[in-house]
């Protein structure tokens, strides 16, 4: 089997033996997204305006919580020197690595939107442009977030400091992401917010993880 | 120290810090093929620093690396990364994983495209076979010691930087050690090896890297 694949399933193998670890935030974003229909207001249209939000904070949550786990085992057990001291590429492997934590983190979730759809009476027919959005999304703030967490690998308390270098980053891409969805559900063209986010999509699949090596790099440089 | 032309490893004018302390000036010495030195000192002298440092972990301010009398950078060269194993502190195990799910791992890592045999061999060899199927979490410190070691026989390199290498073996861990690393000098393999214990009464060093106290 070719290394990188290998590499890739033993990832997804290792998350899915500490699955309650791993899925336990999901399941909690998944209910309280289902209590907001129940504590608001039930006036017309009211929460279908609001659902891309909370579908997108959830989505941002989900992956801001497993961010500070996402490279600190591999640290202490002495995997990611190993890495950096690998004849592969570490830029690779980290795209790979990052690859396998979207897959738990977001995949998850954008599996369950036709659910929160229907249950925040959002408009069916826009699915595919939130599922599209939360796709291109999710995947960059996966990278963005771990480039948090590889810069604040090595100090102590460091889910602070990631939560303030991340959610900032966050902020744009959770405007353009909801904003799609909504411009979709009141009938207008939702492509400039898509486009952006692609653009932002293909920068940091592209760049970020070159970032995130030079990160664990300098991180082992004491 | 010949300048240029030498066979294997040679370490000029080094200086060794950790932060802000100096720890060692102008280190200079040479690995030949077929050798190892040892590497002594007291606690804090910085011999996990210089064998991280000659793996590529660390960024080498003063002094130079050469491999068969060519200057090289031990962060940059993949060359480098390929020739060399470094077994830490850590024993760079998943603790999820099995045995043989890691040593598949690593060599992945090392771009192995199907390392059955290897990793076989690999257990066989550290008497690990009944352990295979267990999360490495489970095991003993010296039996994921046996294991970070097998890993040293699965995918053989002609350098290989370790420290304390026999920490929590047993007997017969360290007996297998030892046969391993006479294998791997036999066949033209160096090794730099950091230690308390002198290993000299197993198999004696070409040489010794003594490094001082801590200032």
């Amino acid at each position: 089997m070719n290394p990188w694949l290998f590499f890739f399933r033993t990832e997804l193998g290792v998350s899915w033996r500490e699955r309650r670890r791993v899925m336990l935030p999901l399941v909690f974003f998944a209910i309280v997204a289902f209590l907001f229909p129940l504590t608001m207001n039930p006036k017309a249209g009211l929460l279908a305006r609001m659902a891309p939000g909370i579908i997108w904070v959830d989505a941002m949550l989900a992956i801001f919580l497993g961010l500070e786990s996402l490279f600190r085992h591999d640290h202490e057990e002495g995997i990611l020197e190993q890495w950096v001291l690998s004849p592969t590429s570490l830029e690779l492997r980290v795209l790979f690595k990052v690859a396998s934590f979207w897959t738990v983190t977001s995949l998850p979730l954008l599996l369950m939107s036709p659910l929160l759809v229907l249950w925040l009476s959002f408009p069916v027919q826009e699915l595919g442009i939130l599922l599209v959005g939360l796709f291109l999304g999710t995947v960059t703030l996966c990278f963005l977030g771990a480039l948090g967490a590889a810069l604040t690998l090595t100090l102590r308390q460091s889910s602070m400091l990631i939560a303030v270098l991340f959610l900032p980053i966050a902020t744009p891409i959770l405007i353009f992401g909801a904003h799609s969805a909504i411009l979709a559900a009141r009938d207008l063209d939702p492509r400039p917010a898509l486009y952006l986010l692609a653009t932002l999509f293909f920068l940091t699949v592209g760049i970020v993880p070159k970032a995130i090596s030079a990160a664990l790099r300098i991180s082992y440089e004491t | 120290m010949e300048t240029g032309g030498g066979q294997g490893l040679e370490v000029r004018a080094v200086e060794l810090r950790r932060g802000r302390r100096l720890l060692a000036r102008s280190l200079s010495f040479g690995v030949r093929p077929g050798d190892y030195l040892e590497l002594t000192g007291p606690n804090g002298s910085g011999k996990s620093t210089l064998l991280r440092l000659i793996a590529g972990l660390g960024r080498m301010e003063i002094g130079e690396l050469f491999w068969n009398g060519t200057a090289f950078n031990p962060q940059k060269e993949v060359a480098h990364h390929a020739r060399t194993l470094y077994l830490g502190h850590a024993d760079g195990l998943k603790g999820l994983l099995s045995i043989g799910e890691n040593l598949r791992l690593f060599g992945a890592l090392r771009g192995c495209r199907d390392p059955g045999k290897e990793v076989e061999e690999g257990i066989g060899f550290y008497g690990l076979g009944h352990l295979r199927q267990v999360a490495c979490e489970r095991l003993s410190q010296g039996q994921r010691r046996r294991a970070a070691l097998a890993r040293l026989r699965a995918f053989p390199a002609s350098l290989w930087l370790l420290d304390e290498p026999t920490t929590a073996l047993d007997r017969d861990g360290v007996e297998r050690f030892f046969r391993h690393f006479r294998l791997h000098l036999e066949q033209g393999g160096m090794a730099l090896v950091a230690t308390h214990q002198s290993l000299a009464r197993w198999m004696a060093p070409a040489g010794e890297v003594m490094l001082g106290r801590p200032r």
